[in-house]
């Protein structure tokens, strides 16, 4: 698999730029650290006004206004204006999780008769990449990966597949999980149970509602930042590495971002900005800047799988 | 899709309402089909007709016809799990049986799961929720089940796979999309095999959803007809086994048939109906045709997605005007209702039997000619002489997609 990554942007993790959460991720500033207990930062949307008319946000919830802000940014960076040929890919472990609920609440306030079609709509697993298709014009590809385990590097690999099929020449690949307070309280009712959800939560670690999102391409351009391929995950890194995934399966010699930033499904990504925040010299972080990061990501059954992004 | 490496299907599985094989579920086809009953798996308060699956049978028919490992292990694998993930793994041990695979001998081989879903991958606990709102958080079994019922992920549990899995969740083309992903996998040698389809359970969160949307339909569904008046929701599976043709050459097996193109693009037009000149599908069609060896031309019969919905129905038949005016089409929702994630998936494993039986089946439910469709499906048994059928499936949120389907070798 090998794919340039021309732009990208990180949301959530405190809403802190990346540079600035990256600098604290290296450091271990214990200072962003959170307690496993203290609610976790959602990610601040405003700025989705400065790119789209407000009226035009109207039945938007915060996962797709989230989801718009962070490929709108993503876009900015890559400097692409022309949407042509372009592939959306949405990465995400539960889906937009709180219209699900908002349905379920319809239902219970008001009665199956009388439940709400809009909350059912934005409900369906694959509606924040519609609007993502709708609000920028894009008609190309539009996939929807949802799942617990390894839901950042399947994207990747179909934005691979699909760029190299020649089925559109960029693909905007977005990765979002959203935090909700019926997933808080799960989270505290498999903790008493003492069953080991990394994905919820574990007693040591708080929840992080967080984002990434990349514009990808197969051919090499100016505005191309890094290449990411797949690497070994046998092997120990000699480059410097960020681990997501369990904190049981962590090894000492990565960079395990989940204690400052919180767990999420799609952690991997949140890594993936922070490497290649790691490689623009602008957001200088006091250490050398190296030429090869990897990411790698573990799922609740030990299984890793680990991209390697080289700078260009 | 390039001619380098040609994606052929070694195995089929189906489970529907029509059937709990593909043979089966061909064999009702071409009879007068059952009709859709009111929901017994759950309560609601307007129930309306759907169309369920005989599990029972299908998880029987396994047993007799499995060898004894893979049988008794899907047995196993079944417990725990929700019913799409159910639905998932009994498809996939009947289709893997057509295959002529064991499990020892797939462990060797990298395999990918690639299943289309949306009941299956949603958060559906909503017994616990309903609790967890009446301050009165009950036992966490909902909860824990959803955690491991991802179909794709159940799926290469069960077998013991360490390919990639992944979960497609692009609503009602999710199950097509699948298929065309998995299809890539061979064709880019990610794989060996790709176990691909889709699966979807009826559910009753996803019940009231779709009748709250006003879509669906309290008789019998008519696909195409003139007094349609909306969908039957259903559940099943499909699945279809993908090997690259030279592989299943050499392990001197036949192709029940081919994959010989994958189109997707999005209307970007609105969020639950289709564009009203169906450009995603047009855009989708040229795109399959471009990535294969295959003119519209060539293209015998139209597995259309005809869901029954006024709007749908009308849409697709303005498409086929446009580029099938004379091509024999029909819908099979009338037989299975809208399995949703798995219709695709089930609809491509009915068209590969379409295509080596040289025979389509009469578009069940439809009587009436529509004037805003223009065409009209089969009517009755139609012969076709054709190598080459296109399957379709539009979705909500504007996703279109097809495959080009080619004749088996045999």
């Amino acid at each position: 698999m090998q794919l340039y990554i021309n732009g990208y942007s990180l949301l959530g993790g405190h809403n802190l730029p990346a540079s600035l959460l990256l600098q604290s991720v290296l450091n271990g500033d214990q200072a962003f650290v959170q307690s496993a207990n203290d609610p976790a930062p959602t990610i601040a949307t405003e700025d989705i006004e400065e790119c789209f008319p407000s009226r035009s946000l109207r039945q938007l919830g915060h996962y797709e206004r989230a989801t718009l802000l962070g490929v709108s940014l993503a876009l900015r960076s890559a400097n692409i204006t022309d949407y042509a040929d372009t592939a959306i890919v949405l990465a995400t472990g539960y889906g937009p999780a709180q219209p699900t609920f908002d349905f379920l609440d319809s239902i219970l306030n008001y009665g199956q008769t009388l439940s709400s079609p809009l909350a059912f709509s934005h409900s369906v697993q694959n509606i924040p990449a519609a609007v993502l298709a709708q609000k920028l014009s894009i008609e190309g590809p539009c996939h929807t990966v949802c799942q617990l385990n390894h839901p950042v590097a399947t994207a990747f690999r179909l934005a691979h597949d699909i760029l190299h099929t020649g089925l559109a020449s960029t693909v905007l690949l977005a990765a979002i999980d959203e935090v909700t307070a019926p997933l808080r309280h799960i989270r505290q009712a498999l903790l008493q149970e003492k069953i080991d959800a990394h994905d919820v939560c574990t007693a040591s670690l708080p929840l992080g509602e967080n984002a990434a999102f990349f514009c990808l391409s197969a051919q090499r351009s100016e505005q191309s930042k890094a290449l990411m391929t797949i690497a070994d995950s046998s092997e120990p890194f000699d480059v410097p590495a960020f681990y997501s995934g369990p904190p049981k399966y962590a090894p000492a010699t990565m960079t395990f971002g989940a204690p400052f930033y919180g767990q999420n499904p799609i952690n991997h990504a949140v890594d993936c900005a922070l490497a290649l925040s790691w490689f623009d010299r602008l957001h200088w972080t006091g250490k050398d800047a190296p030429q090869t990061i990897v990411c790698q990501h573990t799922d609740t059954t030990g299984h890793s799988l680990a991209l390697s992004l080289r700078k260009q | 899709m390039s001619t380098r490496q040609r994606v052929a299907v070694s195995g089929t599985g189906c489970l529907c309402a029509a059937g709990i094989t593909t043979a089966e579920c061909l064999s009702s086809l071409d009879k007068k089909t059952a009709p859709p009953v009111m929901p017994f798996l759950f309560t609601v308060e307007n129930p309306q007709p759907a169309f369920h699956c005989n599990t029972e049978q299908a998880l029987l028919h396994i047993q007799q016809h499995g060898e004894h490992l893979i049988a008794s292990r899907a047995v196993d694998a079944l417990k725990g799990l929700n019913r799409t993930a159910q639905l998932a793994i009994i498809t996939v041990t009947d289709a893997l049986i057509q295959a002529g695979w064991t499990i020892k001998e797939l462990q060797q081989k990298r395999v990918g799961v690639c299943i289309g879903t949306s009941v299956g991958a949603s958060l559906d606990f909503f017994e616990y929720y309903t609790s967890l709102q009446a301050n009165n958080p009950a036992g966490t079994e909902q909860v824990k089940r959803y955690r491991i019922s991802n179909p794709a992920e159940a799926v290469a549990r069960f077998l013991g796979l360490n390919g990639p899995v992944m979960s497609v969740t692009n609503a009602c083309s999710s199950g097509t999309d699948a298929i065309g992903i998995g299809a890539l996998w061979i064709k880019n040698n990610l794989c060996d095999i790709v176990i691909a389809g889709g699966a979807d359970a009826l559910s009753q969160v996803t019940y009231i959803g779709f009748q709250s949307l006003k879509i669906t339909s309290s008789q019998t569904c008519r696909p195409f007809d003139k007094e349609r008046n909306g969908l039957n929701l259903g559940e099943g599976a499909g699945i279809c086994i993908l090997e690259a043709k030279n592989a299943l050459t050499q392990r001197d097996r036949p192709a029940i048939g081919y994959i010989a193109g994958y189109g997707t693009c999005t209307d970007a037009h609105h969020l639950t109906a289709p564009h009203p000149e169906a450009r995603g599908l047009t855009k989708a069609l040229r795109m399959a045709v471009s990535q294969s060896a295959v003119a519209t031309s060539d293209i015998g019969f139209i597995n259309a997605h005809g869901t029954a919905t006024p709007t749908n129905d009308r849409i697709e038949g303005f498409f086929l005007q446009q580029h099938f005016p004379q091509t024999p089409f029909l819908s099979t929702k009338g037989a299975t209702g809208h399995t949703l994630g798995a219709a695709g998936a089930i609809e491509a494993v009915f068209t590969l039997g379409h295509l080596n039986r040289q025979l389509l089946p009469a578009s069940p439910g439809f009587i009436h000619k529509d004037p805003q469709v223009g065409l009209e499906p089969t009517k009755k048994p139609t012969p076709v002489k054709t190598r080459y059928a296109l399957s379709q499936s539009l979705a909500f949120g504007g996703n279109n997609s097809l495959l080009i389907l080619q004749r088996g070798d045999r």
